[in-house]
């Protein structure tokens, strides 16, 4: 029996907070309720890199734990919109900490809900390479490089996404446990969200920014694919567990918009107290999303000994959905 | 209203308000109601509270279907419950048991359009003089809309006030609940209902049968 324990979760926002008028096509944003709920977001510099921000992260979690950087033996990280698209960001992290980890990841898959796909990885790394701790680093830099250049920034969705990064820090401890993953892939929906250049390649000479982009007629089967996913997950994940949605004590999910929040509470038979999201401060913050907002509360106290905190989400276009559910405090 | 009031107020579309037309409403704005109205579940109530629409496919041609459900006497073969019909007058009234109200007398008479495919059950609980429970039928020819021999049956009931006050209560057995009291049963009720009538008219249909209704 392994223990997945989430000892600790250290978060850094960009301090550039951008508001709503930063963006352009005003009618269709403050008119169309899929682009609703935000008041301001964050951007990464953009001389920054993931890996600086998961640094800063990391030296936090190293002093408020005490810990030993040595004895890190995992490195796993999810960026949205990579820096270090050779090396990988992990490596340069190992670096930055002086640290000396064994396993290094650098996932580029898993998007929204990439959190919970590196908590998986960490434990089969536990239970086959006897893996004692390690950094599980999300960073959310898409707002700031993609969507805020003179051409993108006219976009509506560009004030949707939100910047962010988070580092927890794992390990093997009977305490904050996470069990009962579920992942399932959605090969038919893997080519529906792409890369946009207006023609050209993203390493060709070019004189438009690029966009992350899915066709109009996908949208709305998108919507149903990602309001049947997340709560197929959450449901899959209770009934492992042998509980009922409603004996969740707080859901954590990615939060792409306001309308699939309400959804997927409404499926899970959820109030929105028990509902947590930190999408109007700080937007949609991909795969850092779920773990900033786990953060924010573990940092405020909500959960008490006991609490039954599910995660869960959906990536991209809807290729892949992830829960799972944490058993809080000491187990 | 007055010659001039009428006048003056227009009657254009334009001057409606409150519509979705894509001229006052940009498509970038319905959008974003259309995804506001999608939800990922929806209450019992929110789908059932004030009408009951159920629907089926049925392996069996639309006049087959509809020359079925426009004999009264056919009721005996699919619903749960409505049996022992007699004529209770020269204009298509019928009268007869609805034993899931034990002793309870219920009045109907049908009310059809062959060329439309419509066929109406106007029924009530105790009394014939007003026949308030109506249940509307439409059949329509699934070549057409799903693209395969066959019928698609459209069963639509709305929630008449009489369902929360039964109007006639001295003319109710003692003790028997009101029908209204189950509104929220009907979907289930009548779900039913309608597998009886696909899987009565799919078996006659598939092995030549008699459509029915059979000894009535």
């Amino acid at each position: 029996m392994i223990n997945l324990c989430i000892k600790d979760i250290e978060v850094y926002l960009p301090e550039n907070v951008i508001t709503n008028d930063f963006f352009g096509e005003e009618l269709l944003r403050t008119k169309n309720k899929m682009f609703l709920g935000t008041k301001e977001r964050r951007h990464i510099g953009r001389d920054d890199k993931a890996s600086d921000h998961m640094h800063i992260c990391a030296q936090r979690l190293i002093e408020n734990n005490n810990l030993n950087v040595k004895d890190i033996d995992m490195i796993v990280t999810n960026v949205s919109c990579p820096d270090e698209v050779f090396t990988g960001s992990g490596a340069v992290l190992n670096k930055r900490i002086n640290g000396n980890a064994r396993h290094i990841f650098d996932i580029h898959n898993t998007g929204c809900v990439s959190f919970i796909y590196m908590l998986d990885l960490v434990k089969t790394y536990m239970m086959v390479h006897n893996v004692k701790s390690a950094l599980v680093c999300n960073s959310q830099t898409a707002a700031g490089r993609v969507f805020a250049q003179p051409d993108t920034r006219q976009l509506a969705q560009a004030c949707i996404p939100g910047d962010g990064t988070s580092v927890a820090y794992i390990t093997n401890e009977p305490l904050n446990t996470v069990n009962h993953i579920k992942l399932e892939n959605f090969p038919d929906s893997a080519e529906d969200m792409y890369v946009n250049c207006g023609g050209a390649k993203y390493w060709e000479a070019r004189t438009t920014s690029g966009s992350i982009d899915f066709t109009e007629e996908k949208s709305s089967t998108i919507m149903t694919r990602g309001n049947s996913l997340v709560p197929k997950m959450i449901y899959d994940a209770c009934a492992s567990a042998k509980i009922k949605t409603t004996q969740i004590s707080y859901l954590i999910t990615n939060q792409p918009n306001p309308i699939f929040l309400r959804n997927w509470r409404e499926a899970t038979l959820l109030p929105p107290e028990r509902h947590l999201d930190t999408f109007e401060k700080y937007a949609n913050l991909f795969g850092a999303g779920i773990p900033i907002t786990l953060a924010e509360n573990m940092k405020k106290g909500t959960f008490k000994n006991g609490d039954i905190i599910c995660l869960a989400g959906f990536a991209h276009a809807g290729d892949f959905a992830a829960a799972c559910l944490i058993s809080w405090g000491a187990n | 209203m007055s010659e001039t009031a009428t006048e003056k107020l227009s009657n254009l579309v334009e001057s409606i308000p409150n519509l979705y037309r894509v001229e006052n409403v940009p498509k970038e704005e319905m959008g974003g109601l259309v995804a506001d109205l999608t939800h990922a579940v929806y209450t019992h109530d929110s789908l059932y509270g004030d009408y009951c629409p159920i629907l089926s496919y049925i392996n069996c041609p639309p006049d087959k279907v509809f020359d079925y459900m426009a004999d009264p006497y056919c009721l005996m073969e699919w619903t749960y419950s409505m049996r022992e019909f007699k004529k209770a007058d020269d204009n298509g009234l019928i009268v007869g048991k609805d034993k899931i109200g034990n002793t309870t007398d219920i009045y109907f008479k049908v009310v059809a359009n062959k060329e439309a495919r419509v066929v109406d059950y106007h029924c009530a609980w105790d009394q014939g003089e007003k026949l308030w429970m109506i249940y509307l039928n439409r059949i329509v020819d699934a070549q057409l809309v799903l693209n395969k021999p066959g019928s698609v049956v459209f069963w639509q009931n709305c929630k008449h006030p009489f369902y929360n006050d039964n109007p006639f209560p001295e003319k109710a057995p003692a003790g028997r609940p009101w029908v209204g009291n189950f509104w929220n049963m009907f979907y289930g009720g009548h779900k039913l209902e309608l597998e009886n009538l696909k899987n009565i008219l799919e078996y006659r249909h598939a092995n030549n049968l008699p459509i029915g209704p059979i000894n009535k």
